[in-house]
């Protein structure tokens, strides 16, 4: 009995100094999130100045498209659109499930392919108009000035060039090389106060049918407004060798590599 | 509060009955007080203000009312797994009579785990909690047999938490005084002087099942008066 009672009690100890887990490890966090998302709002605000830009440029297709297939290309590229011409220079982007106005576009009587034009588009929701203008052959610049875009007000210009040897009819189709900057400010009072500016650093690399950048990259920074707190970070596009497109974000000099894809809905 | 009354009295009434069956330590009729020391551990500490505070725990996603949002405080360590201890506890009981004991208890526990750096993995820092509990505890015993006891016990005292963080060189401790107690429906004994029990329902500090040892120990006075009783008999 005494030695089964001695193993027992150094069972109990034994047992009693074994540590026992009671959390599993937390779920390790990306170490560059506040770049990313920095990032991220400023690849959100490209896009959607890019956006607009493909409108414009989809509408001066449109309107030199013949009456018979006129329906068809709108249909190839904008199948979710009525393409209304109410008044002279002034069009309409109606959106066909609710009827409901999305772009409005005022366009010179010049085709914004040639140099001097200058069309002007607002999407539903923005403040102001974003000015498209074409400042040589094959180059314009996108410009939106006390906008505001998606809860930011925006201040952004981008020069935009085609590297083809002829503009294509959208700018889905051509290859485009992009440069600029941009400042975005809360303008929701219940959001958090900041205040975001980007500038190109790389010139961005937009090719045929790729949706996102294949290369290039953007220097971001950004600040709290009510506390003050400020960060900033690049954010790089890239190729990989497997040709699948990728984005490194180095923040605090660490860096981290991300799938780059889009929301094309952004554009839409 | 009239139930809990009632369970008690309920309790205290069959330990009346059933303690009266035979003397734990010795095998004649007659009871002699006895000192019982145990030590043990329990399984799962419980720390209800830990686990009102998980339960209360709800966040709203940000992204939804905060659609800029940038969070400039972003972390850059993880928590590794936690681990606890489990409770080491020693308890002490004057068994006054077959079916009433009242004493105190001790318990330690700590739970513990490493802080890691998010890009390197590397340790980083260390959080410690370690808790100190002491509270008196009352024993009703309901049934004793020969080798063989079942018992109920309730205790509630004080804790004494303090708390050891080390992140990056930053050091930060703290302390904080909580409740501590033990509720136990049942429990066992196994052995005469030196036995083995364990707690099979029961609900606190020291977790929700507890194992361990004792050791009966009649103080030699009380043996005396035993003895003299035997011999004028």
């Amino acid at each position: 009995m005494k030695n089964k009672q001695i193993i027992l009690v150094s069972l109990i100890l034994v047992l009693g100094f074994q540590s026992c887990e009671i959390r599993e490890p937390e779920t390790k966090p990306d170490f560059a999130k506040t770049g990313k998302q920095m990032f991220d709002r400023a690849d959100e605000n490209i896009f959607n100045l890019i956006g607009l830009f493909d409108k414009v440029l989809f509408l001066d297709t449109y309107q030199k498209t013949a009456d018979s297939l006129k329906y068809k290309f709108k249909d190839d590229y904008f199948q979710q659109y009525l393409i209304k011409n109410p008044v002279v220079n002034k069009w309409y982007f109606i959106r066909t499930t609710d009827l409901d106005t999305i772009y409005n576009i005022i366009t010179d009587s010049k085709s914004i392919r040639s140099v001097g034009s200058e069309w002007m588009i607002k999407k539903k929701y923005d403040d102001n108009f974003c000015t498209i203008q074409c400042v040589s052959d094959k180059k314009w610049q996108v410009k939106m000035l006390q906008g505001y875009m998606s809860f930011w007000n925006v201040e952004a210009e981008l020069n935009i060039e085609c590297t083809d040897s002829v503009a294509p009819a959208l700018y889905q189709t051509g290859n485009f090389k992009i440069t600029g900057d941009g400042i975005l400010e809360s303008a929701e009072s219940y959001t958090q106060q900041v205040r975001l500016t980007y500038q190109i650093k790389d010139t961005l690399i937009h090719r045929q049918s790729v949706w996102v950048f294949t290369g290039g990259s953007i220097d971001v920074s950004a600040k709290d407004l009510e506390t003050n707190q400020s960060e900033s970070a690049n954010g790089r596009y890239y190729m990989n060798r497997n040709d699948k497109n990728e984005l490194e974000i180095t923040y605090h000099n660490r860096t981290q590599t991300y799938d780059n894809w889009y929301d094309t809905s952004y554009m839409w | 509060m009239k139930r809990v009354t009632v369970f008690i009295l309920f309790l205290v009434f069959i330990g009346f009955i059933q303690a009266q069956r035979r003397t734990a330590p010795g095998s004649r009729n007659t009871f002699t007080a006895y000192n019982d020391i145990r030590i043990g551990i329990g399984y799962k500490p419980f720390e209800a203000a830990y686990a009102i505070e998980n339960f209360s725990l709800f966040e709203m996603d940000p992204w939804f009312e905060n659609p800029n949002l940038i969070d400039f405080n972003a972390k850059d360590y993880y928590k590794g797994a936690r681990y606890t201890t489990n409770a080491l506890f020693c308890e002490y009981i004057y068994q006054a009579n077959k079916w009433f004991g009242l004493g105190g208890t001790f318990t330690y526990f700590s739970y513990f785990n490493s802080y890691y750096d998010t890009m390197t993995d590397a340790t980083v820092g260390f959080n410690s909690v370690h808790h100190f509990s002491i509270y008196p505890t009352v024993r009703f015993t309901w049934l004793n047999l020969r080798g063989f006891s079942m018992y109920s016990s309730f205790g509630i005292g004080q804790r004494l938490v303090l708390q050891s963080d080390e992140l990056r060189y930053v050091h930060n401790n703290s302390g904080r005084i909580g409740i501590a107690g033990q509720f136990t429906l049942l429990g066992l004994t196994i052995g005469k002087n030196t036995y083995c029990f364990s707690d099979l329902s029961t609900l606190g500090t020291q977790g929700i099942i507890t194992v361990g040892v004792g050791y009966r120990l009649v103080s030699t006075k009380n043996l005396r008066h035993e003895k003299q009783a035997d011999y004028t008999r």
